[in-house]
């Protein structure tokens, strides 16, 4: 019969507690270094690519000349997604957004929406948004923490006051990338993490999507939206402050 | 899971005589091999990830109570709970405390062969509670009352037809439903199950020890909803899937993903490190990681059989291997099919009753070649079939003919003598009824038979070593 608790005893019978990890496990042989794929120039262009190859979209700025604002480009794309629809969206804005004064302020946005004829259901938390509210949502729209050019992937973590539901509950998500945050690959939101034992919101939960919900479980059948977001759009933005 | 595996025989049997099955099984495997070799080789540095991928697993396994101990700090730490159990009884009673505590009637669950391991769904359904299965091939073998037959596509072995037969008794679904419409109605269906569920059970392909980090990858995002929506989030993972250190994460997703399904990431990462924080708008309050043995802890005492813990659960050996692209998962018996089962699943149910399982292998030898990390899969498949003859459970047969062999293959007269009789013998019988039973019965039954041509080995090598340089065969080639 095998003695009680035989798992905990074997995680109990360490030695030396104190070693740091690292030295631990390069202890008895040299480091392996995993090789990173070669930086690229385009980290825009190769997004957009990637974004497309996985059935996501890129809103692309019709008119590129100075006086053409982001504003404008949202304006016109809400209006389109209205006509589709033929009623006014109902959509749920990170407060980040939002927020004057504040690193992810997109001036404009709100505006924006108004004019289009959105219904604006601002994500404020306990008080406003709750996730029966944001499943009756049309449209969802987040910041971006990070992207990544590689995967044409979008990085999300734990923000004050938007709901980690917020880019996966509603059927679409928009989401706002700023050109300062995108990094090459997948290793660069690892290297920006830095200490794994900090209080970095990232160590607390990050997300990473890459294209909207899929499946292929009848039949090997790929089918795009399952229980996320069935359609996802990304508009980058010189805006916002770098973290 | 009911353990079925010493009836592998039959139902191995039934599922070749099963066409739809096959064509199923082979559409499937087709269909995830070019996925994956597409990925891979358009990766220049494939294999030097996969030799990154073996030593990151190494170092984890090599010292893996420093590991979960590692995990088990960070991740307390944050706020979150660690729990260690032993067997299926342990985890289930783990879980089921905390359910309680919490006064749970429903339970939203995302895809964990571990809880299939432990028969969680059925163990929290006598004890009263709902379990609902999210993912949708999950969703759909639950509806039917079966086992998962695919570590990735739980329900491959059904066809769309299957399914619209299943939702349309189940949910009303149109019986002729096309595949986008029952997987719309599909999500209608459970979406209401995440809204109101009041624990949420997840599995976890990753716990980094460095960062106390549970890592999910999913395609569909009830993962996400499952460990995002519910008050209670509850996570099985099995000892063997830490990883070492934060910067392992991205080459092992890479490995991961790519070797899966020939994506280069799944759809939908969650990386968490504990439960919300004061302040957070939403995100389960609390967050358990219950790390199981369950027959692990045997596996790693044994070094010989060590490195069967590496395994990342990608498919990729299910998907290449000869003998499940025409059985299918059902017929192994228990959780976990097709080359890696056949490594795991005897030394988690004993030798003795899964003594068919190392046995089901051409020993190609693809498993160990598209393994990310490397794992020596035939070696480990040997390694199974020496051990369990060690224990006796070879037929008296075999026992009896490999001691034969063995004698003949001692003394060089004796087996002179032997091939002289047992040639012609050979020739005589290969085409004959004979052929079909007994000894030459196992090969005869299904395949005719070889014709041995021109002179054995021994003759050319005596010729040779005379000095002949050449030798005309009997088929009349030239034979150097």
């Amino acid at each position: 019969m095998k003695p009680r608790h035989r798992l905990l005893d074997f995680v109990g019978q360490l030695g030396d507690r104190t070693i740091a990890l690292a030295d631990l496990f390069s202890r008895h042989e040299a480091p392996v270094v995993a090789s990173r794929p070669a930086p690229e120039d385009d980290l825009e262009g190769r997004f957009h690519r990637e974004l497309d190859a996985l059935g996501g979209e890129v809103i692309d700025r019709p008119d590129k000349s100075a006086s053409s604002t982001d504003a404008d480009a949202l304006t016109s794309w809400f209006r389109n997604e209205i006509n589709t629809l033929g009623r006014p969206l109902q959509v749920a804005v990170d407060p980040q957004l939002v927020e004057a004064q504040g690193p992810g302020h997109l001036p404009g946005l709100l505006n924006s929406l108004r004019t289009a004829g959105c219904d604006v259901v601002l994500a404020e938390g306990q008080d406003g948004l709750d996730q029966s509210t944001l499943a009756e949502v049309d449209l969802g729209i987040t910041l971006a923490d990070l992207a990544i050019a590689e995967t044409g992937t979008l990085v999300e973590t734990v923000r004050p006051k938007r709901p980690r539901a917020l880019s996966l509950l509603p059927p679409h998500h928009l989401c706002i990338v700023p050109r300062s945050r995108l990094v090459p690959d997948l290793e660069a939101v690892f290297d920006h993490l830095g200490d794994p034992t900090s209080n970095d919101p990232f160590q607390s939960y990050f997300t990473c999507i890459s294209g909207p919900s899929r499946t292929a479980d009848i039949e090997k059948q790929l089918t795009i939206g399952v229980h996320g977001p069935g359609r996802l759009t990304v508009f980058f933005v010189d805006g916002p402050v770098p973290h | 899971m009911r353990i079925q595996t010493q009836d592998f025989p039959n139902r191995a049997r039934s599922a070749l005589d099963d066409d739809g099955l096959r064509r199923a099984l082979s559409t499937s495997n087709k269909s995830f091999r070019s996925s994956r070799d597409r990925a891979t080789e358009e990766l220049p540095q494939w294999e030097a990830l996969r030799d990154y991928g073996h030593h990151a697993k190494k170092r984890a396994i090599e010292h893996l109570p420093h590991a979960l101990d590692a995990f088990r700090q960070r991740f307390t730490a944050r706020g979150g709970h660690v729990h260690f159990a032993d067997d299926a009884e342990d985890a289930c009673a783990l879980v089921r405390s905390i359910t309680a505590r919490h006064g749970a009637t429903r339970i939203v669950k995302s895809k964990s062969m571990v809880t299939e391991e432990i028969g969680l769904n059925r163990d929290l359904e006598a004890a009263g509670y709902e379990v609902v299965e999210s993912d949708l091939g999950e969703y759909i073998v639950q509806l039917a009352g079966e086992a998962p037959s695919h570590i990735l596509a739980p329900a491959i072995h059904k066809s769309r037809q299957d399914v619209a037969d299943l939702l349309h008794r189940h949910l009303g679904c149109d019986p002729n439903a096309d595949i986008p419409t029952m997987t719309r109605a599909a999500r209608a269906a459970l979406r209401e199950k995440f809204l109101t569920a009041d624990v949420g059970i997840s599995g976890g392909n990753f716990a980094v020890a460095e960062s106390g980090t549970l890592v999910i990858v999913e395609n569909e995002g009830n993962a996400r909803l499952t460990t995002t929506l519910p008050p209670v989030h509850i996570a099985l993972v099995g000892i063997e899937k830490v990883l070492p250190l934060q910067r392992d994460l991205a080459p092992m997703l890479r490995l991961l993903c790519r070797s899966a399904t020939g994506q280069q990431l799944g759809s939908y990462l969650s990386l968490i490190g504990g439960p919300r924080r004061p302040g957070d708008v939403d995100g389960p309050e609390e967050v358990h990681v219950i790390f199981l043995d369950a027959g692990r802890l045997d596996l790693w005492h044994d070094p010989s059989s060590r490195e069967a813990l590496y395994c990342i659960r990608c498919g990729a050996c299910l998907n290449v291997c000869p003998i499940y692209e025409r059985i299918g998962g059902h017929a192994y018996g228990w959780v976990y099919p097709g080359p890696i089962g056949s490594v795991i699943t005897p030394r988690y149910v004993g030798l003795g009753r899964a003594k068919d399982l190392p046995q089901a292998s051409s020993l190609c030898g693809r498993c160990g070649e598209v393994c990310p990390v490397k794992i020596p899969l035939p070696e480990l498949l040997l390694e199974n079939r020496a051990q369990s003859v060690e224990q006796g459970a070879a037929t008296t047969g075999a026992t009896v003919g490999m001691g034969i062999f063995g004698r003949l293959a001692r003394s060089p007269r004796l087996w002179r003598l032997a091939m002289a009789v047992g040639r012609p013998l050979y020739r005589l019988l290969r085409r004959s009824p004979a052929a079909r039973w007994g000894a030459l019965g196992a090969w005869g039954q299904s395949r005719t038979l070889p014709q041995p041509e021109g002179p054995s080995f021994r003759q050319r090598w005596s010729q040779k070593r005379q000095g002949t340089t050449r030798h005309e065969g009997r088929t009349g080639r030239t034979v150097p």
